[in-house]
């Protein structure tokens, strides 16, 4: 167990410092990543308006303010699906850019190296979106708003943790099973549509509804749910994310046979 | 075995043919049975046509690929049980033109691997000073560019620096200088022979010939997923090829001389060319009766025949790679 972990952290200081260093000289993925919950914020009350009422879909949804809403939602949504994609697609990555060898190297296990590369990536993305929400929340919300706010980030970063199993497993299974970006194409629009970000699971089929409840992320969004309803104290919010925690747990289980199995399949077709 | 920087016994690999659905019985064998060894401080050379099997061996012998059958160790460490001690005590060039971050200057990206490889911060810096000065880094601008604007040179300089960075035992390099420019060539080969000398074991894979008979102490050919001769260059010539050339330009007394040349090289295999005024007649013998072709070149002169030089001429690695490889194609 040592070893592994002395060799997780090593690996996450080298991501965290690979990481720096390319955002230093690609300044625009930062401005990216600061725009984005505020295009997916427009562009969703911008159809609301064209196609409906908001405070109809604020009451499909179940939240008082729905802009909050919105922002806070767009903010875990992105945050968590990271948490899948940098995952999966670090592995990927690394193959493309013929790293990956050189990386699997320096580690005990493959996992090891996807887990590091994953967290960092999505810690970081996290850590942006949720600071460039900011300027919305205090302008919709308040002083107070911007403290649960941040109550609900650092829960964020340890649900990330819950879901990387998902993203450790897609990530090997695609390299082993040479499927490259597929099983990266079908992952985040079915976590979007489970997670209930932007359309009520209720109004879903009751098997999808069903399903969403076996999805760590739809625990976070109905946290953000609660944060929107400015009554909900932080007490209450964090049991949907203990609940996002367990199911997270109960898929790291799963995910830890299944990566040493994906792991023998890349030693002996190679990566 | 702990002399032993590789020990490679009966290594066999197979690739399955299909996919996940289509997982048929066929497969094609990359490897079927090879072995070698390589001694510390020993640089030994993997040569042989594209697809013989060189790259599997060296990924087998880094822990990146498990062999169907056979076994390896690296500094007395199995390949497949010891996998993270192996890991340890490797470095490995795979590959010239990738395995670095794009975007990062080749001091980021070695500060990148080093942090990977658990290498202090502080020692780290030292340590990239001192490949720096060896591989010759600095003079050539490799610490400051970022990798996307790097020439071939630079990039395998890189490549060598971070195989080198944990300062490991055993140094697995595959086609280290493909592609270079002489200078940067000259400098990978002379960084190798003083790791050598440091003790280090060496495995280098190449179709340089040259490379390989100015760098290597001992040489293994591979052909079709086989070890097909193995030795020193010496050894691979002696062995291998027990026919030497003796070859001497002669200034003939006349024209008409080729009955005279029959009658006297008869019984010996010998061919003749004309360049210009002067025939260059080459007599193959076996090694170690070179002397009989000089006496009858000798009996040649008292028929009026002019000596102009002679030389007995060994063959060529280049030679022997095209023999062993079946003409050096596709396997």
């Amino acid at each position: 167990m040592r070893p592994v972990a002395s060799a997780l952290a090593r690996q996450l200081a080298a991501e965290y410092y690979m990481r720096f260093m390319a955002f230093s000289r690609a300044k625009h993925l930062l401005v990216t990543q600061i725009m984005w919950p505020y295009i997916m914020v427009v562009i969703i009350i911008l159809l609301g308006e064209a196609y409906g009422d908001i405070e109809v879909y604020a009451g499909n949804i179940g939240v008082d303010n729905p802009v909050l809403f919105l922002f806070t939602a767009s903010a875990v949504a992105l945050s968590s699906l990271s948490a899948v994609t940098y995952t999966a697609s670090s592995v990927i990555w690394a193959r493309w850019l013929g790293t990956l060898e050189y990386v699997t190297l320096a580690a005990p296990s493959s996992a090891v190296y996807v887990a590091a590369a994953g967290f960092a990536g999505a810690s970081l993305t996290t850590l942006t979106v949720y600071a460039s929400v900011v300027p919305a929340i205090l302008y919709f919300g308040g002083l107070a708003d911007l403290l649960v706010l941040g109550y609900l980030a650092g829960l964020t970063v340890l649900g990330l943790a819950t879901l990387l199993a998902a993203g450790i497993v897609a990530g090997m299974a695609s390299v082993a099973l040479r499927l490259e970006s597929n099983v990266l194409d079908f992952i985040p629009p079915l976590l979007v549509l489970l997670s209930g970000v932007f359309y009520p699971v209720e109004l879903l089929p009751a098997l999808l509804e069903a399903a969403s409840r076996f999805i760590p992320l739809y625990y976070v969004v109905e946290a953000a749910k609660l944060y929107s309803s400015l009554s909900t104290a932080p007490l209450e919010l964090a049991a949907p994310i203990y609940a996002a925690a367990v199911l997270g747990l109960v898929y790291a289980a799963l995910a830890v046979p299944l990566s040493l199995l994906l792991e023998r399949a890349m030693l002996r077709r190679g990566a | 075995m702990r002399e032993d920087g590789i020990v490679a016994e009966s290594l066999v690999k197979r690739y399955h043919i299909g996919g996940l659905l289509r997982r048929g019985r066929r497969y094609i064998e990359a490897l079927r049975g090879v072995s070698f060894r390589a001694r510390r401080g020993e640089v030994l050379g993997l040569l042989g046509p594209n697809g013989a099997g060189k790259t599997t061996t060296v990924k087998i012998l880094a822990t990146l690929l498990e062999p169907d059958e056979g076994d390896a160790w690296i500094a007395g460490f199995h390949v497949v049980k010891d996998r993270g001690l192996v890991r340890r005590n490797i470095g490995v060039m795979l590959s010239v033109e990738r395995g670095f971050y794009w975007k990062l200057t080749g001091r980021e990206n070695l500060v990148y691997f080093g942090l990977l490889y658990g290498i202090p911060r502080a020692k780290l810096d030292s340590r990239i000073r001192e490949l720096s000065d060896l591989i010759g880094l600095e003079e050539v601008g490799v610490l400051d560019k970022p990798f996307e604007e790097m020439s071939l040179g630079m990039k395998a300089r890189l490549g060598l620096a971070r195989a080198l960075l944990a300062d490991p035992e055993v140094i697995m390099l595959d086609e280290p200088s493909l592609g270079l420019d002489p200078a940067s060539a000259r400098r990978v080969r002379r960084v190798i022979r003083g790791l050598a000398e440091e003790g280090k074991t060496v495995l280098l894979t190449t179709h340089n010939m040259v490379e390989a008979e100015e760098v290597c102490d001992r040489i293994a050919f591979i052909a079709s997923g086989r070890i097909v001769a193995e030795g020193s260059v010496d050894e691979l010539k002696s062995i291998l090829s027990p026919i030497v050339s003796v070859v001497a330009r002669l200034l003939p007394p006349h024209n008409e001389v080729n009955g005279l040349l029959d009658k006297t090289l008869a019984g010996f295999d010998f061919s003749v060319r004309e360049r210009g005024e002067y025939l260059v007649v080459r007599i193959r013998v076996k090694r170690g009766e070179e002397h009989l072709a000089v006496e009858k070149l000798l009996s040649l002169v008292k028929d009026g025949f002019r000596l102009i030089e002679s030389r007995v001429e060994e063959p060529g690695l280049e030679d022997l790679y095209i023999a062993l490889t079946r003409g050096g194609s596709e396997a």
